[in-house]
């Protein structure tokens, strides 16, 4: 795993927006290493969990937490959302192993895939966490919550690209006992917290009638440390907009009524999460790492498999799960802007760039 | 198929592997109570030992006051009527601080209502699965404003506006057991001023 | 646990608890810290017999603080499939074993006010590294560990000494007897039961608590079924081709691993759900606590690592 393969040290760009002016956009290098998510023409909602074994090599999949060119401007709009609104970041009284055992993971993996960036020394239980990218350095006592600024979920999570929950398993059953939520596909921490693991999959349309999530759950409840496994996700945003929250919904729904077929390419953004999961050793627990990607369809269309693809599978997505992900008001303008790139030739298999 | 986070209710019944009962009403939720009365009292006289403790809290309302035919059921139980739903909630705490590993509770009322009990035995030490829970009365819903946080207790329509930040908001069938509330999202964030007609669903 | 992710490690210690009791002190062969673990967690421990491997789980009982190295305790089952004998017999000091990640099938309830632990004999194991983190977290818990005789353990004046007026022990033989009853009466709410040892005394336990009015959530069991004994039979392996004869003591698993084969599994006791095998044709002798009642009827699927098949060949989807 981290241990082995060590990334290149990613080229960091300073800090853009994903709100007021978007100021946001892909490099060349980040629009090729983006993480596609459709392996054929066609896509039903299933489990689809492999190893997150650190492969492919050079992948945005191979490190353990991806951290990428959009690092500081993450890092950035998460302050300013949890500024806003601290309940983003909520963790349950019983789960404080579980919080330390998130740490550990994240600092020794962070330190082994990104040694030019960030640095973990440890004497004992007396540690020394390095992060270059944000300047910061700090000696600390591992598992005394008091020689942290922040308490040690927080204080972490503030460093690591994507959202993050926490989940106690008890009685053969997942639980939402805490999380780092910032740059939500339209869920609410502070409303889900607590919840089991079909309470807050309750929305979720067809899924459930598959029996994905019994499916799933048995899976995860077997989850090794040391093993762990990961799926993508995908929806769709109006602008580069991290925070699509539901508290925000009032203030970004909005958006979706801008989309003309003039700015389509502009505004409209493929949005994947690449979903890790890791089971925590002491704890027990389960780490759930939702790291988000967003891409305009110009920039997805600079790559022609891409956009060949993504118009299939969105013009034979059923209406439901359409409407569930939100864009069932400007899938035809999308449409028809994907059409154009579309000659109808045949896609080669997997996500990956021809 | 509803949402799952929807909570499911059914009518109480005496449970006979308890070894401590403690019901809870509130207005025409005392006709569950008297009804779980009318079982236990059907185990006879010999198995008094056997059931155990019982306690009756009740919270009349202005839907329907049972409480003297709580107090004069058959079972001779000295049931506890509460002024308010804060005095229901002090005389379950006290109950609980007594209660040890066995004990059931039986819960009927409105949401609102179930859902504080609910909350208040949880932090006793009370599982989910030591609690029945009947749903009684008024389908009133105790809605929370996903933008504010503002809780309405007691939401009859589709729609309403909140008080706490003036939105139209849509009730949603997502349920929080935690915080005892159904979740309501604005409901013309896309196309402002566009409210569908608001309807009595939940009377 | 496939090969990729067997952990080597070396017999440092080897200390004889009692007649029947060896514990095992195993460090890792690499020298770098082993994996922590939560407390109740199990390991399957691969030893390379003469003529065929043994895979058996052993319960840790170290401190899961400690990486340095794991504790297992073997009781030798002399009717057993041999993993315990060949622990016994062959294993010496300095010989090279692997153990799989640990895995926790039995773990205390976070939410738990009070804990209430329940060993009889050999059970004691998973509950050694629960009671490092409940002294740690200062939880409310009691131990209550019956064995047959004094000399059978050598656990009891280390948990006299460091868990006091928590710890109760009950020694048969003198004519002290565990009462499920009394220990489980009058307890405060929020309090879970946990119980490890002999069938009989699970059975006791879970039935006493349930007559006592506890929720199935908060009534904990660990029973590892060593896998049982049967008739041979011919295991026909669907997608590859191949059939391979299983004898009266191995197990399906066993005979698919020896074979070059690594299926999911973890736990080898039939209650973890990873080894479940869809079943192509072929009559099955369930022996797991994990599918349910309708899909054994249908001998649809299989936990590899317990059932057998009741015919002579069973067509497996592998």
């Amino acid at each position: 795993m981290s241990e082995q393969a060590t990334v290149a040290a990613p080229r960091v760009k300073p800090v853009e927006t994903f709100r007021g002016d978007f100021t946001y956009s892909n490099s060349p290098e980040a629009i090729r290493r983006f993480p596609f998510p459709f392996h054929r023409d066609d896509y039903m909602y299933s489990v689809n969990i492999e190893p997150h074994d650190g492969t492919p090599p050079g992948s945005a999949y191979a490190p353990a937490f991806d951290i990428d060119e959009h690092y500081l401007s993450e890092m950035a709009e998460r302050r300013t959302v949890l500024e806003e609104d601290p309940k983003r970041c909520q963790v349950l009284p019983y789960m404080m192993e579980a919080q330390w055992d998130t740490l550990e993971l994240m600092m020794t993996s962070l330190a082994a895939d990104y040694p030019e960036h960030f640095s973990l020394t440890r004497d004992g239980d007396t540690w020394t966490w390095e992060n270059r990218l944000l300047d910061i350095r700090d000696t600390f006592t591992f598992k005394d919550a008091d020689t942290l600024p922040l308490e040690p979920f927080e204080y972490i999570t503030r460093q690591v690209q994507g959202d993050f929950t926490l989940h106690g398993q008890r009685n053969d059953m997942l639980y939402m006992d805490g999380g780092m939520v910032t740059c939500q596909a339209d869920w609410s921490l502070d409303f889900d917290l607590g919840m089991n693991f079909y309470e807050w999959h309750g929305p979720v349309p067809r899924a459930h009638e598959m029996g994905v999530f019994e499916r799933a759950l048995k899976y995860l409840l077997t989850l090794k440390v040391g093993s762990p496994v990961r799926r993508l996700n995908w929806t769709m945003t109006v602008n580069p907009r991290m925070d699509t929250s539901p508290e925000n919904y009032d203030k970004w729904g909005i958006d979706r009524a801008t989309i003309t077929p003039d700015n389509v390419g502009e505004l409209a953004h493929l949005r994947v999460e690449l979903q890790s999961l890791w089971r925590l050793p002491r704890s027990n627990a389960i780490l759930f790492s939702i790291r988000c990607y967003l891409i305009s369809m110009e920039e997805l269309a600079t790559v022609p498999k891409w956009a060949r693809r993504f118009h299939r599978v969105l013009r034979d997505l059923p209406e439901d799960l359409a409407d569930y992900k939100g864009f069932i008001g400007f899938r035809p303008t999308v449409l028809d802007y994907l059409a154009r790139h579309d000659d109808g030739a045949a896609t080669s298999p997997g996500g990956a760039p021809d | 198929m509803g949402i799952k986070s929807k909570p499911e209710y059914r009518e109480l019944e005496f449970d006979g592997n308890a070894t401590r009962h403690v019901l809870l009403a509130a207005g025409p939720g005392g006709d569950a109570l008297l009804r779980v009365l009318d079982q236990a009292a059907r185990l006879g006289r010999d198995a008094d030992a056997a059931r155990g403790p019982l306690d009756v809290l009740y919270l009349p309302s202005a839907e329907a006051d049972l409480s003297m035919r709580l107090r004069s059921h058959a079972l001779g139980v000295d049931a506890v009527v509460a002024p308010d739903r804060r005095g229901l909630e002090s005389a379950l705490r006290r109950v609980l601080t007594k209660a040890v590993m066995g004990t059931r509770l039986y819960v009927a009322g409105n949401e609102a209502f179930v859902w504080a009990c609910v909350n208040v035995a949880r932090e006793a030490g009370i599982d989910d699965d030591e609690v029945q829970r009947e749903r009684c009365g008024s389908l009133a819903r105790p809605v929370q404003c996903v933008h504010c946080k503002t809780t309405d207790p007691a939401v009859t329509t589709n729609i309403y506006v909140c008080p706490g930040c003036g939105l139209h908001v849509f009730v949603r069938d997502h349920f929080s057991r935690r915080l005892g509330v159904y979740q309501s999202v604005c409901v013309d964030a896309e196309a402002p001023g566009e409210v569908p007609a608001i309807e009595e669903v939940y009377p | 646990m496939s090969a990729v992710d067997s952990i080597p490690v070396r017999v440092a210690a080897i200390e004889t608890v009692s007649p029947f009791i060896k514990t095992f002190t195993l460090e890792p062969t690499d020298g770098g810290p082993l994996p922590a673990f939560s407390g109740g967690s199990h390991v399957v421990v691969t030893m390379q017999g003469r003529d065929k491997n043994h895979r058996n789980p052993y319960s840790l009982m170290s401190s899961p603080y400690e990486r340095r190295f794991y504790q297992i305790s073997v009781r030798r089952e002399d009717d057993g499939r041999g993993g315990s004998k060949f622990l016994h017999g062959n294993v010496r000091v300095g010989d090279q074993l692997f153990v799989s990640p640990p895995a926790n099938l039995f773990a205390l309830n976070e939410l738990g006010r009070r804990h209430i632990l329940i060993a009889g004999g050999i059970g004691i194991t998973p509950f050694l590294s629960q009671l490092y983190e409940l002294r740690a977290q200062d939880s409310d818990y009691a131990l209550h560990y019956a064995y047959r005789r004094a000399d059978d353990t050598a656990f009891l004046d280390r948990l006299a000494a460091e868990h006091g007026e928590r710890a109760h022990f009950y020694e048969s033989s003198q004519g002290h007897y565990l009462d499920p009853g009394r220990i489980l009466a009058e307890q405060p709410l929020g309090t879970h039961v946990y119980v490890c040892g002999p069938e009989g005394l699970i059975d006791t336990v879970v039935t006493r608590a349930r007559r006592l009015g506890w929720p199935a959530s908060h009534i904990h069991a660990e029973e590892f079924a060593a896998p049982p004994s049967g008739r041979p039979f011919t295991v026909v392996l669907d997608k590859s081709g191949d059939e391979l004869e299983v004898g009266p003591d191995d197990t399906v698993l066993d005979v698919l691993e020896d074979n070059g084969y690594a299926p999911d599994c973890s736990c080898r006791g039939g209650v973890c759900g990873e080894c479940e095998t869809a079943v192509i044709t072929g009559e099955i002798e369930h022996h797991d606590d994990y599918l349910s009642e309708e899909v054994k009827r249908e001998h649809s699927r299989m936990m590899i690592c317990v059932s057998r098949a009741a015919s002579e060949r069973v067509v497996l989807d592998l």
